[in-house]
């Protein structure tokens, strides 16, 4: 795998723009242009915020002129195997590998650490920057049209941000902060597509329907509660309160989530019960205490509404029927449209240094250092799909109820930390009431079990200062007023080309941070495929298919599990624990 | 936390504390701001405090077009508590089930009152809270008990630092606080008189930020009472027979039929109280 993907580093070092240090430029810079008192050189966010001062000559590495796709993929297969999405600018040159992975980096490894020496040496990256276009935000990629193929571009993206972590420069020398911010940026760089399932593509009518549905009280059982009233657009899709209650007022077992990002997601719900969105609609209005009735009733109840009819023609004009599988096709299309819109932090991403102030820089750099929340908090919508005990007291075996593994007892999904600012309370308990309180949580460690995550960070000794620069940077996730679904043209755009990647012919798969490589094998029938758990945390291997129900148990690091297939045929596996994490193996 | 510009506060507040010795007039009428007191100060702390008398051309009266105290110490905090007044109402007519009513009194802390605080939060590298202020807001025009409960819930301790860091400029505090009750009551005082037209009240809303203002206020004499009973009892005595008369004038969150205390009458309860409240 290593000798297959040596191409990468220098592709993600391509993602970061060299940087002239002026020499004049110091960190003189005052917001107002006065030399306030009370700034000092660490607290201060007036004092310091000498980035945009600072001048900077963006210019294409070598490295990346060099690369084209058939130089630069690994062995021939991941990036360069890859159709480019109709109307996707290439411009032939390797940047275009290093747009399509920092687009869909999802993440970025812990283990890069902030320099405390380390001088702010200049501006970051530009607007004109490679990869990004005129307005400073990241040029179009594929539109791969499935969530699988989007996991797939993220892991992708992934790997090649690992290994920049691990690397050094061109001189030879750790990267620099400048560097290390610039490659930790990448990681987080905002998608320009919406996964969608291929039997499920969004329309506008499609789109209008689901939303009017979602609002619509007449799916419960007392006519008085819709999907609406617990995800409350007005409060950032939550209901705000700990614990929500529906048609039976008892309070419900579990923290409402936010619906922000969820088209990204995997599996749905705190304990990942749901596969898709289509699945999950059906979970809360069947609910006893939820909305205690059934879609197949509320479609009944909608069949009977003129205007729900012709809605529904025109959402679904070859089967135009009211049924609970449009139902829950019309509202899953409405909830993939509910992505946060960009804050601060994505400019700054983009290219607008100015946009974070020096403590919030820090505490980007705790964040992903330090605190080590990037192990689980990764990728544009600070998520990584995963499911980890984090030491919260509680009695709720989440995740582990779902897949029956001990090690995922008291384990849910990681939450979205976009729009945290409105989406109080926190964790899948609401027990944290301010992000304070979540940090402090983190601090103390929690509830020692043998089920509590590897990732869980252990032993961490904020400063006053650090934890304040955490927060700061925490803030920057958050729209300055009240949210409203993103308004970026992709963000409703129907699913572009499908992409996929060839097999690749090995009877051995690793799981090294959190990925199986390679993604897509080929196996002989008959044969058996190893999977081998050559990461530092619990996996699993999960195949559900009609032909074939498999399910490893939990492996642990260094633990393999063998696979013999019963019929040839393509199989999907994902990981349980981390279901971002998925596998495709031809079986022939 | 909070890092604190001391030279600032500590700037303003040796002329503030200079002319509170003045006997007979208040801080504010001696206290030197210019254009922009807090920024003026910040950028000059190491100047002598200013006589005390400055010339309209450097500043003068002729910033206070909202009628504010000059002392920026006692300005923030009473801004601050301006906003806590918005809130304790709104949340009493929350409590009555009016939530409509109750709306204005979460929005014009950040429409009304944040834009003023922002420049001194900032320039404290205090956590801002206007997003809180907005979630808040949210809560409560989604008419969600529980939520508003856990915004404020969010917001408080925010509320609390702001007001913990102004207090470490007051020295003693209890001469601060009471005068911040003193300056609220003005405005409460003010919003009363809005209130009223003809005899009668035609602006509920005007009526109410007026008692969220005073209910404020009397926390903040019970707050500073303790510490100031040696100082002046008789003073004391009097602030606080004249606020309980004050107090008279708004019996409940809704406007009664008819004013109990009519403006005027209720303007010179407040300016005794103020008179008195100079002598701490």
């Amino acid at each position: 795998m290593r000798a297959r993907l040596h191409g990468l580093p220098a592709v993600i070092l391509g993602l970061v723009p060299r940087i002239q240090p002026s020499a004049s430029a110091g960190p003189s810079g005052r917001l107002d242009g006065r030399d306030k008192p009370g700034h000092d050189k660490t607290g201060g966010r007036p004092r310091l915020l000498p980035l945009h001062l600072l001048s900077r000559k963006p210019r294409e590495s070598a490295a990346i002129r060099d690369l084209s796709p058939s130089k630069s993929a690994p062995s021939g297969k991941e990036p360069g195997s890859r159709s480019a999405r109709p109307g996707t600018q290439n411009d032939g040159t390797g940047t275009s590998i290093a747009r399509r992975l920092s687009t869909v980096i999802l993440g970025l490894v812990p283990r890069i650490q902030p320099s405390a020496s380390a001088e702010l040496s200049g501006t970051l990256d530009g607007r004109d920057k490679p990869g990004h276009d005129t307005k400073g935000l990241p040029r179009r990629w594929i539109a791969p049209a499935s969530l699988g193929t989007f996991i797939l571009a993220a892991t992708l993206g992934f790997l090649g941000a690992v290994i920049l972590a691990g690397t050094t420069g061109a001189n030879g020398q750790k990267p620099d902060r400048a560097q290390r911010l610039a490659a930790l940026k990448a990681a987080f760089a905002r998608p320009d597509f919406v996964p969608h399932p291929k039997d499920n593509p969004p329309t506008p009518e499609k789109i209008a329907l689901g939303k009017r549905i979602f609002e619509a009280p007449q799916l419960s059982a007392n006519g008085r509660i819709s999907c609406a009233s617990c995800h409350d657009a007005k409060l950032s899709f939550t209901d705000g309160e700990s614990l929500g209650k529906g048609v039976t007022g008892k309070r419900l077992g579990r923290h409402t989530p936010t619906l922000w990002n969820t088209a990204f997601s995997p599996l749905q719900f705190w304990d990942g019960r749901a596969t898709s969105l289509e699945d999950q609609a059906k979970f809360p209005v069947a609910h006893p205490d939820e909305m205690g009735a059934s879609l197949e009733i509320g479609a009944e109840k909608l069949s009977k509404i003129e205007s729900y009819r012709t809605a529904f023609a025109q959402a679904f004009p070859k089967v135009p029927a009211i049924t609970a599988k449009t139902m829950a096709q019309a509202i899953a299309a409405y909830e993939r449209t509910l992505i946060s819109p960009p804050t601060r932090f994505d400019k700054w991403v983009a290219g607008d240094a100015a946009a974070l102030t020096e403590a919030e820089v820090r505490g980007f750099e705790i964040f992903t250092g330090k605190a080590r929340c990037i192990a689980c908090h990764t990728g544009s919508a600070f998520t990584d799909h995963g499911f980890y005990d984090i030491g919260l007291p509680t009695d709720d075996e989440g995740r582990g109820k779902i897949i029956g593994l001990a090690s995922t007892r008291f384990a849910f999904k990681t939450p979205t930390l976009r729009e945290l600012a409105w989406t109080a309370p926190y964790m899948h308990d609401g027990s944290k009431a301010t992000l304070e309180d979540v940090i402090r949580h983190y601090e103390g460690g929690g509830v020692r079990r043998p089920s509590v995550s590897q990732d869980m960070p252990r032993n961490i000794d904020l400063s006053d200062q650090e934890r304040a620069d955490l927060l700061a940077f925490l803030d920057t996730l958050s729209s300055e007023q009240p949210p409203q679904p993103s308004a970026e043209p992709w963000v409703t755009a129907s699913a572009g080309a499908t992409a996929s990647l060839p097999a690749t012919v090995v009877n051995t798969v690793r799981q090294a941070e959190k990925k199986f490589a390679p993604l897509h094998v080929a196996i002989g029938l008959g044969e058996t495929l190893t999977v081998l758990n050559d990461d530092t945390r619990t996996h699993n291997v999960r195949i559900f298919d009609p032909r074939f129900d498999f399910n490893s148990g939990a492996q642990e690091p260094n633990q393999s599990v063998t696979i013999r297939f019963p019929e040839a045929g393509t199989y999907d596996a994902f990981c349980g624990i981390h279901p971002t994490m998925r596998l495709t193996i031809d079986v022939k | 936390m909070a890092r604190l510009s001391s030279k600032i506060w500590i700037g303003i507040g040796a002329v503030s504390i200079a002319a509170a010795g003045l006997p007979g007039k208040s801080a504010a009428q001696h206290a030197h701001t210019d254009k922009n007191a807090a920024p003026a100060a910040a950028e000059a702390p190491t100047k002598a405090a200013p006589d005390a008398t400055n010339t309209p051309s450097e500043g003068g009266e002729s910033y206070l077009t909202d009628g504010g105290p000059k002392d920026t110490r006692i300005r923030f905090y009473r801004d601050v508590e301006l906003v806590r007044g918005h809130l304790v109402v709104g949340r009493e007519l929350v409590a009555l089930g009016q939530w409509d009513e109750a709306l204005p009194h979460f929005l014009h802390p950040t429409e009304e009152l944040y834009d003023g605080l922002e420049k001194y939060i900032k320039l404290h590298n205090l956590q801002p809270f206007k997003r809180e202020l907005l979630a808040l807001a949210q809560a409560v025009k989604a008419q969600k008990q529980g939520a508003a409960d856990q915004a404020y819930k969010v917001l408080e301790p925010k509320l609390d630092a702001a007001i913990a860091a102004v207090k470490k400029f007051m020295s003693p505090p209890a001469g601060y606080i009471i005068k911040t009750a003193a300056e609220l009551l003005k405005v409460a005082q003010s919003e009363y008189a809005t209130s009223i037209e003809n005899g009668r009240f035609v602006k509920p809303v005007e009526y109410q930020d007026g008692r969220g203002f005073m209910q404020r206020a009397e926390a903040l004499i019970a707050q500073s009472a303790p510490l100031l009973k040696a100082k002046d009892p008789s003073a004391l005595a009097r602030v606080e027979q004249k606020f309980a008369e004050a107090k008279k004038a708004w019996p409940g969150p809704t406007p009664p039929d008819a004013p109990i205390i009519q403006p005027g009458a209720l303007s010179a309860l407040v300016s005794d109280i103020e008179l008195h409240v100079s002598r701490f």
